[in-house]
Order: structure tokens, then sequence, then C-alpha cells
């Protein structure tokens, strides 16, 4: 299972110092070129040499497809997150998206999309972090979107107890 | 004499620096308040001008975008392009602003 997280879950992660969720959950990560200007490379050296991050761009063609996306929806999106529904595009990828206007992008090219959470909730699952680590990530990622979202919080934290 | 001296010096420091010469209109109290620390720092009124114009485009950058966010139809990521601050950066404007950030519908829970 490939996946391609946008920007803003690449930084979530990384602020939390739990980048390397994403190789323990999917199989594929893989990034655009883009990022690098954004995410210092240094901290890429790691899932690089491990084999489950890849960097490449996508085809002019998949570009062309969320072009027309946006257009129909009126949506804008950054370079980055234009490039990073190409590449779910180009290798049948899920998205890996916080942000609405991204995921209706997605879900229009029949794209499928998971949240922070899911990653989370499938590490947790699968047994790869514990029950406690995944309550401490969420309230941290939460917390440093915006600390005023509790219940969303309180929802998620119900779920990852009950597992 | 004295000021012809100081605007050629400017105009010298401007041309220096890759900046461009305008002209605009300052409340009173601003430009006296301009005048007061640039005598107190011995610099020109033209640098403080330009340091301030600097620091304040930012905050108005940011505002615009955070405007056109919420305006709707544009992502966080196309927001921070508009404010010309990296993503991480943005974020965290939006955060001690206290901006909620708009989740994908069926995010949360499957």
């Amino acid at each position: 299972m490939i996946a391609i997280p946008d920007m803003q879950i690449m930084i979530l992660l990384l602020k939390q110092n739990h980048l390397q969720l994403l190789g323990l959950t999917y199989d594929k990560i893989i990034i655009p070129t883009s990022y690098i200007s954004e995410i210092s490379g240094a901290k890429l050296d790691t899932p690089l040499s491990e084999g489950w991050l890849e960097i490449f761009d996508p085809d002019f063609e998949y570009l062309m497809h969320v072009d027309q996306a946006e257009s129909k929806t009126g949506i804008k999106l950054s370079v980055n997150e234009e490039a990073c529904v190409a590449l779910a595009l180009q290798n049948k990828a899920i998205v890996l998206t916080e942000d609405r206007e991204n995921h209706t992008v997605a879900k229009l090219l029949n794209l499928e999309v998971e949240g922070v959470s899911d990653i989370i909730l499938r590490a947790c699952k699968s047994n790869k972090i514990s029950k406690e680590t995944s309550i401490k990530l969420l309230r941290g990622i939460h917390n440093s979107i915006a600390p005023i979202i509790t219940s969303y919080i309180n929802i998620e934290e119900q779920l990852v107890k009950s597992l | 004499m004295k000021k012809k001296k100081e605007a050629t010096k400017d105009i010298y420091q401007s041309q220096m620096f890759g900046n461009s010469r305008i002209s605009i209109s300052l409340p009173n109290d601003l430009l006296r308040n301009v005048t007061e620390l640039a005598r107190k720092k011995r610099t020109s009124k033209s640098i403080i001008l330009s340091e301030s114009a600097l620091l304040g485009f930012r905050e108005v950058s940011i505002r615009h975008a955070i405007e056109e966010y919420q305006r709707g139809n544009i992502s966080v990521g196309r927001a921070s392009e508009i404010s010309g601050l990296g993503l991480a950066e943005f974020m965290e404007e939006m955060r001690k602003r206290n901006i909620i950030p708009r989740y994908g519908k069926d995010l949360l829970i499957k």
C-alpha cells in the first residue's frame, strides 16, 4: 500500500518526531521534490536509507488531471498539494491529508484519502505503537494545529482506548 | 544645503541596495515619531520607514492570506503561498490567532 502525504501531514509528524510512523503503517511513501525546500533534507536521510521513502515528481499528464479537478470545484491548491494528489493518481496511492480542499480534489479524482488520526489508528491496531503513544500523539498533533479543537481529541481518544 | 546632502546620500543608498523611491502620505503623529526615532538613532527617516514597512508587510501579508483562506476555496497550503511564508510558519501563525483549519469531512473516524 503506497501513500502520498501532503506537506501538512509531514510537518505535523516531524514536529512530534514521529515521521517513522508513515514507514510503519504503509509499504511505501512517496513525496515530490518540492517538499525539500520546506523540509530539511537531513530529516529525510533515515527514511531514505531505510528504503520506505522515495522522492520523485509526478508526470505532467497527472498534474493536468489535478488542474482540471481544481477548475471543476473552484478550489485552488498549493504547488505541493497539486504534486501530492498527482503522485497519488500516478501510483494509485492513498492521499494523506487533513486539509478539506485537498480532500475534496482527491475525492473527485476517486482517490482514497486518510488523515492523521487514520495513520495513528492503523499503527495502533497493528501494534506498531501503544495506545498510550497513540493518545499522546493525537493530543500533540491537535495541539499543534489548534489547541481549541478538544472535541476531536476526545472522540479519537475514546476510539483508541476501545481498540 | 545639509538637507540636499542628506537627500543625495539617500538616493545613493537606495541605488546601492536595489531600493526604489516613492512618495507616500503619512499621519503627522507617525511622521513625528519616525523623525524622533531617526534623530535618536542617528539615522535617516528613510531607513526607519523601510524597516517599519518590511516588518509591517509580513503582518499585512499574513492577514490577507488568512482572509482568503477563511473566504474558502483555497487550501491551507495555497494560503501559505499567498502569505509568502513556509507552510510550517504559516500554520503556526494560524494557531497563534486561533484560526481553526478546515478538516476533510470524513477524516476523523471511519
